[in-house]
């Protein structure tokens, strides 16, 4: 029988033998399918790691390089808020991994809203719901939530299409990418969705590492193993358990129907806010939210859907010995220890002090220098 | 070993160029072909699966149970002719079977010409040559939750959810997750055991009962064994129950 193979090692044939995707020749063969005269053109340098995977684009919109560019112009548009100071790059600033650094985003209201704004990267992967409640069900339906919302950036949507009209730079910019100048909601929608689709994190040592340009250390190597692993005292096997819900390359949630949103021990069913429980009306799935993209998790401080933790020490000993109990708290969660016996209200992953140590540094990996200091993807009105 | 992974990951190129070949190919004209449908339904005895909030009598002793999760892989389908020469090979067949629906019904339609054929054989699992790889092939994929993480593999079946043992408030967590190869399995239907409903409808049902995977030749009660991962001797008593948990649901 033979043993599974270690993954790195799999990684690196893979990666030696320069198996790379090469996406664009599949957009360019599905532009054909079609072809009206003024067609936009397709994005042909993008690229994405093979261990990201397959993804689907919507069929009626199809990444362009004029999309991109509008929605890049979009995105740091604050016209698009009522008090022209807020744009979506308020919350997502791009040094911060496109948050904000507060728990709780704060728009032309000036008031905190309910939740800590989401980190956004590698979004053509990973849960097909957006929002830490999964309200949208994709990403032209999540952009235009922000510009609407009273306390986000409080404008009418047919006051965005006017607002965006008076303003010479855009009526062009529709044209290119859509065929006509015409501004409309869907448009806008489309254009952002398309700018947030090429927000990929793929150049940190994580990534270097699984492409075998680098190695990890060894305590940055211990750490990954556990992240990886879900503990079975029963054979000595030691696990962080992270990797029950954090996918192992792309670390974000999983993309099966919810499987993305999960209660992870907050709160007990008393203090539990509802989450998912809200969009699908089920019971079973209170208390459960979006599971991010562990991307860049080091700059994307404070942690939660509320931003309860300012550092990610606070969140590893949230895992390890503060989880709290409650009616829909994830069985992995509840059943995870590395210590026997297991479940109840001793649920915990109770690690040691350097296996805590080890996990951190691995998170530490994933920060990617280049997905911050991209020029692609910064303010292009200056 | 590197041999078969080259002309693994060969085939893999090959197989992404024909899905674009057919993406342009559909431009065209869509081919003639006679689908057939197998749903999968599951069961917890004679009661539909739902996941969540239903709570079921436990198979095994007292008190009560719920399914939070309950997914399989099922593969390399195949139907064959009365001496047993495949008529039809699904291609990158790999299911990952899941009951989100509220139904408990995950159909398979199979894409095939229309010939005649005896018997349907399928797995369930994934067969060690993709078990070793991470190209993504039909429902494989390595940042999905049936990948183990921790190495190269996935699980084949994974059964999660809670035990209420009765007068205790306490919930057990019930995690099973099996995988290894020794635990994969194929099965054989004749087309006839489906009855005359098949030539009719070219759908035909087949159930999978959960309580089977817990009191099938070996017996495995949730208080002995809440939980199985990494252990391969505990996984082995799941395994083993695993041959019989398939069988033909007239309609």
């Amino acid at each position: 029988m033979q043993p599974p193979k270690e993954i790195s090692e799999l990684l690196h044939f893979v990666m030696n033998h320069r198996i790379i995707i090469l996406f664009s020749v599949f957009f360019w063969l599905l532009s054909q399918c079609n072809s009206p005269e003024n067609q936009p053109s397709p994005l042909n340098d993008f690229q994405a790691p093979f261990y990201y995977g397959v993804f689907d684009l919507p069929e009626e919109n199809p990444l362009t390089a004029e999309g991109v560019a509008l929605g890049r112009m979009l995105f740091y548009e604050t016209s698009l808020s009522s008090n022209n100071q807020v744009s979506c790059a308020t919350c997502h600033q791009q040094e911060k991994a496109f948050t904000d650094g507060r728990a709780f985003a704060i728009g032309v209201s000036g008031k905190p809203t309910s939740k800590s704004s989401m980190p956004l990267n590698n979004l053509l992967w990973g849960p097909k719901h957006f929002f830490w409640d999964g309200r949208a069900s994709n990403l032209e339906e999540q952009s235009l939530i922000p510009i609407q919302n009273p306390d986000e950036m409080g404008l009418e949507i047919e006051e965005a299409v006017e607002k965006l009209g008076q303003l010479p730079i855009y009526p062009p910019l529709f044209k290119a990418a859509f065929g006509t100048d015409e501004i409309t909601p869907s448009k806008i929608a489309m254009a952002l969705a398309s700018f947030q689709r090429i927000l990929i994190s793929q150049n940190s040592k994580y990534d270097k590492y699984l492409r075998g340009e680098t190695e990890l250390s060894k305590e940055e190597l211990l750490g990954k193993e556990l992240f990886m692993t879900h503990p079975d005292a029963s054979v000595g096997l030691r696990g962080g358990n992270c990797a029950d819900c954090h996918s192992q390359f792309l670390t974000s949630g999983f993309a099966t129907g919810y499987d993305g949103f999960k209660n992870n021990g907050l709160d007990n069913d008393e203090n539990l806010e509802g989450g998912l429980a809200y969009v699908t009306g089920k019971e079973s799935d209170w208390g459960k939210f979006k599971v991010p993209s562990l991307r860049n998790i080091a700059l994307t401080a404070p942690y939660m859907h509320d931003g309860r933790f300012k550092t990610l020490e606070e969140v590893i000993d949230h895992y390890d010995h503060q989880i709290k109990d409650s009616k829909t708290l994830d069985p992995l969660m509840r059943e995870a220890s590395n210590q026997k016996p297991v479940g109840g209200k001793e649920s915990g992953f109770h690690l040691t002090a350097d296996e805590k140590k080890a996990i951190l540094m691995f998170l530490q990996t994933l920060t990617d220098e280049d997905f911050i200091t991209n020029k692609d993807f910064n303010d292009p009105h200056h | 070993m590197k041999t078969s992974l080259q002309i693994k990951i060969l085939t893999t190129r090959i197989t992404k160029l024909a899905i674009v070949l057919m993406v342009v190919s559909s431009c065209a004209a869509s081919r003639q072909n006679n689908p057939l449908t197998f749903n999968i339904r599951a069961f917890v005895n004679d009661l539909p699966l739902v996941l969540g909030t239903k709570r079921y009598q436990n198979l095994t002793g007292e008190g009560e149970f719920t399914v939070e999760n309950f997914k399989f892989y099922i593969s390399n389908i195949k139907l064959l002719d009365s001496i047993d020469n495949p008529v039809y090979t699904e291609p990158e067949s790999y299911h990952l079977v899941s009951f989100d629906d509220d139904r408990g019904i995950f159909p398979i339609t199979l894409d095939y010409d229309g010939r005649d054929f005896e018997k349907i054989q399928f797995s369930l699992g994934v067969d060690s040559l993709a078990n070793q790889s991470i190209s993504q092939v039909g429902d494989l994929d390595p940042n999905n939750s049936m990948a183990w993480g921790w190495a190269v593999g996935y699980k084949f079946l994974v059964l999660e959810g809670n035990y209420f043992k009765e007068k205790q408030a306490e919930i057990v967590p019930l995690v099973y997750h099996i995988g290894f190869s020794e635990n994969y399995q194929t099965y054989l239907f004749t087309k006839t055991s489906f009855g005359s409903d098949l030539n009719q409808s070219n759908e035909f049902n087949i159930k999978i009962d959960m309580a089977s995977v817990f009191n099938g030749s070996n017996l495995v009660s949730f208080d002995s064994l809440p939980s199985v991962t990494f252990n391969r001797e505990r996984a082995r008593q799941i395994g083993g129950n695993l041959k019989d948990v398939f069988s033909v649901m007239p309609w």
